[in-house]
């Protein structure tokens, strides 16, 4: 730590924009409460990237994964906290970007994503925390004239004897000290904070209505930006851009998205307005007209006839173990069945937006986004200006759940900044972002299972058919551009299959002695990206409902025969076993309740859910009671986990009931929360969650926390009616939540 | 020119009366705690008191809000202390990505003024105009139960 910089946070900034890739010439000083600034305005010493410490002992912790709700800032910063041991009653935080601590270990890439903003930064966290408490031993232990050994820090302070010190006291001449390169970290039995219930920092500005988020973003000169986007294949032919200009406060209209990746992005009209209203009005006027570059009659039948078709070849193979034929052709009894799943959107609840401020030798921006390591490099490409000329801030985002890991809204706004000069805010209204979403894919899967004389499943075929996100030729993710040529794209596309498509179906933990995954590339003009839980949100529906089958179809113990196949994975296994204890599974239930069993295994996290329900009329669901057992190692913030257990019941539940973009006319047929709906308070089923216990560390939570509730519950349809659900949403299929 | 009255203070606006008073509120006024979720009144982020009455604020043009009484979350506190709304929100430590939060708040505030203790079925009918997408309505239900002993 021999740059460690001591200054106040004004030079601070200019000397950190130097030597990490940051800012900062005639930066606009941003709107109140913006928390990614605050710790900007005052004074106080960095001791390392990741905090800065004031005078009055206000100890500010960098957060570099974005908030999106799931709360990976919360997390990060007690892992900071624990081993720097502060009192958590004097940390503050603040949004930082671009420097290269910031990248994600486990993507490479300043990205939050993956369920890896717990488990990518676990060590990176807890280490730079303990290198920032020696800094301050070593400094008390300086002034006082005692040897380092003797000094303890506790609730943001240094004592040895009758000295004491607060860290605020210590930190400029901490600053100067180099801490152990590798320091010991402590053991879950020392933890002070984590795996303790700690409240959230952002509630107040959340409440109050003074986070600022992207879309929240004003500064001096900005104009608005709205956008409407071509066809997904098509072109925008033509438009009337005097009737748009003559709409008071509209400026002006143009095309974007041809920018970067020519292969790769959308193209839209802008029309930029003082306001945001105007720009609505404007892009009326102009009254754009679109070429569906030969796609005019693209539909579900279409799509889904493709994907079935492709469920019949032979696909590539994901993974193959022993012998498929032999083992079909020895078999006592071969079931078959095929499923099928529509494309559905992420609907964050704030629209796409980005604000880009270009100034020909400084480029600017403000965005909800979960991948500043992207913006950093589509923006450093379309604007021509080095990355050390760029300075992301990195907003609060009203959700994400995997949209915002592309930077399509970024590239948009650098473009249109650049075209008029002025600071513009990129905005999407509602409907744009629900039909030129990029979204989580269709997909249909045919099953093949071999049984034994004893009716236990021996072989296993499943192939998949659908679009590949790393591999389509059609809109889909940036990072298939940026990862061009290196050792992660090819992991992505190893054997020609698509990494996600198979995604919790290639890596189940079941043991079968023959098994085939196979996946067979259909590619349609339909955007698609990661989805929170990405193929596991699928698969967990396809697979455990086809085990189900096999249970029933063999006269098994549903839950029975998942424990037998999980023999081989003790984890796994006590996950699912917690889940039937806890439930009472086996148990005699009052009449007219049944029971679904559903276990996934993502993210390194074993994932059980138990839905009881009762079905009136034959259609209306009614649940009961949903238990939940989850493992996922050291559990670092309890009170935000269970956040997030609620929320993968209402994850679940939306994309089970509801989620459906219907595809028609070469087009999303649904436009907003009127005809895509979401869950709301009323049908909010009761849930308890249960932990497996253990020193493990910490895997992922976001996203394992909903595959497993859809075939639970269609699996407890199945229970009470007799009728085996293989496609969704539920709302096709006749049913309603009572 | 078209006057209303936003949280105790009076603005006079040159604003084309057909636009939506969210966007007033946002884009003129700066209020920014007033969300946009879907423009079509099916989100309920945007909601707003007017007049003593709970509005979608993205569904209420200018012209007609003119010489109305508007109170945005970032006026429902009083005298620099939290609503107890807000004050519940925290402790339950509700929030997630915090979009939908203004909305809600306004929403429950609004319910809990003419009826101090809901049971869950009226919460369920007071709250069925707002979405919250990360899915945090257990711990909604729990704030609003919260808020509702602390004012009784």
């Amino acid at each position: 730590m021999s740059e460690a910089i001591k200054m106040n946070r004004r030079s601070f900034v200019k000397t950190a924009a130097v030597a990490s890739g940051g800012l900062v010439i005639g930066f606009h000083l941003p709107p109140l409460g913006n928390t990614a600034e605050a710790a900007m305005a005052g004074e106080g010493t960095e001791l390392n990237a990741w905090v800065v410490v004031a005078p009055d002992n206000t100890i500010t912790i960098r957060a570099s994964q974005t908030e999106l709700g799931q709360g990976p800032t919360m997390g990060n910063l007690m892992m900071f906290a624990e081993e720097m041991e502060c009192d958590w009653a004097d940390v503050t935080f603040e949004f930082a970007t671009g420097r290269p601590e910031y990248t994600n270990p486990l993507v490479g890439l300043q990205l939050t994503g993956g369920s890896t903003a717990t488990p990518g930064f676990w060590d990176v966290m807890r280490k730079a925390g303990a290198q920032a408490r020696h800094m301050l031993i070593q400094a008390a232990a300086k002034k006082w004239g005692v040897d380092a050994s003797q000094c303890t820090a506790r609730n943001s302070m240094v004592m040895q004897g009758s000295n004491k010190a607060t860290f605020g006291d210590l930190a400029m001449a901490a600053a100067d000290e180099t801490p152990p390169e590798d320091p010991k970290l402590k053991s879950p039995a020392e933890f002070k904070l984590i795996g303790h219930s700690v409240k959230r920092l952002d509630s107040l500005q959340k409440v109050t209505g003074t986070a600022i988020f992207g879309m929240d973003t004003f500064v001096d000169g900005m104009v608005v930006g709205v956008v409407k986007h071509a066809p997904w294949s098509g072109t925008i032919k033509s438009w009337d851009s005097a009737a748009a200009k003559a709409v008071d406060g509209v400026q002006d209209s143009f095309l974007i998205g041809q920018a970067v990746f020519p292969d790769n992005s959308s193209n839209a009209l802008v029309v930029i307005a003082d306001t945001y209203w105007q720009g609505v009005k404007g892009m009326k006027a102009a009254n754009p007209q679109m070429d569906f570059g030969g796609w005019d009659n693209l539909d579900d039948d279409q799509i889904l006839g493709a994907f079935k078709e492709g469920t019949n070849e032979a696909g590539k193979m994901g993974r193959a173990e022993g012998d498929v034929s032999a083992g079909l052709s020895s078999a006592a009894k071969v079931i078959e069945a095929e499923y099928h799943v529509p494309y559905i959107s992420h609907s964050p609840l704030e629209p796409m937006n980005t604000v880009a401020d270009y100034r020909g030798d400084f480029l600017e921006i403000w965005s909800p986004t979960q991948n500043a390591g992207a913006g950093y490099v589509v923006a450093a490409k379309i604007s021509g200006l080095p990355q050390e000329k760029i300075h992301i801030h990195m907003t609060f985002a009203g959700g994400g759940f995997g949209r915002r890991v592309e930077v399509d809204y970024i590239e948009q706004a650098v473009e249109a900044s650049m075209k008029v000069r002025k600071p513009v805010k990129i905005m999407w209204s509602r409907e744009e972002d629900t039909q030129h979403n990029l979204n989580r894919p269709s997909y249909a899967t045919k099953f093949t299972a071999g049984l034994d004389a004893d009716g236990n499943p021996t072989t296993w075929k499943q192939t998949l058919a659908g679009p590949g996100i790393w591999l389509s030729p059609y809109r889909s993710t940036r990072l298939k551009n940026l990862f061009a040529g290196s050792d992660f794209m090819k992991g992505m596309q190893e054997s020609g299959v698509d990494f996600h498509s198979v995604q919790g179906a290639k890596d189940i933990g079941y043991d079968f002695a023959n098994m085939d995954i196979a996946w067979t590339q259909k590619d349609f003009p339909v955007p698609i990206v990661f989805f929170r839980g990405v193929g596991n949100t699928q698969n967990a529906f396809f697979i455990e409902s086809f085990i189900d089958e096999i249970a029933h179809e063999s006269g098994q113990d549903p839950y029975e025969l998942r424990r037998k196949l999980l023999h081989k994975e003790p984890r796994m296994l006590a996950a699912l076993n917690l889940a039937a204890e806890k439930s009472g599974w086996g148990n005699p239930l009052p009449a007219g309740r049944h029971r679904g069993i559903a276990f996934h295994n993502s993210f390194d996290s074993p994932f059980c859910d138990v839905i009881e329900i009762s079905v009136r009329g034959g259609r209306r669901i009614k649940i009961h009671k949903i238990t939940r057992a989850i493992d996922c190692g050291i559990i670092v913030n309890p009170d935000q986990l269970d956040s997030q257990f609620q929320s993968g019941v209402v994850w679940g539940l939306t994309m089970a009931m509801y989620s459906q973009l219907q595809v028609k006319n070469g087009a999303i047929v649904q436009s907003n929360f009127n005809n895509y709906r979401l869950l709301r308070i009323g049908q909010m089923p009761k849930f308890e969650t249960h932990f497996v216990r253990n020193t493990e560390s910490p895997s992922g939570i976001g996203e394992p926390v909903f595959h497993t509730i859809a075939p639970a519950l269609t699996n407890a349809i199945f229970s009470a009616t007799g009728r085996r659900i293989r496609s969704l949403p539920l709302k096709n299929h006749g049913f309603s939540l009572a | 020119m078209i006057t209303l009255t936003v949280n105790g203070k009076s603005h006079t606006l040159d604003v084309d009366p057909d636009t939506p008073l969210l966007w007033v509120l946002r884009d003129h006024l700066r209020l920014t705690g007033t969300k946009y979720g879907c423009g079509i009144g099916e989100c309920g982020a945007c909601g707003v008191i007017m007049n003593g009455d709970l509005v979608n604020s993205c569904d209420i043009e200018l012209e007609n809000a003119a010489g109305a009484d508007i109170t945005t979350i970032e006026g429902l506190g009083s005298g620099g202390s939290l609503h107890p709304v807000q004050q519940a929100f925290i402790d339950e430590d509700t929030t997630q990505c915090g979009w939908c939060i203004p909305g809600q708040i306004m929403a429950i505030a609004h319910l809990l003024d003419s009826n101090p203790e809901p049971t869950d079925a009226e919460i369920d009918l007071g709250l069925k105009d707002n979405l919250c997408r990360c899915g945090a309505y257990t711990r909604i239900r729990r704030a609003i139960h919260r808020a509702a002993r602390a004012s009784a």
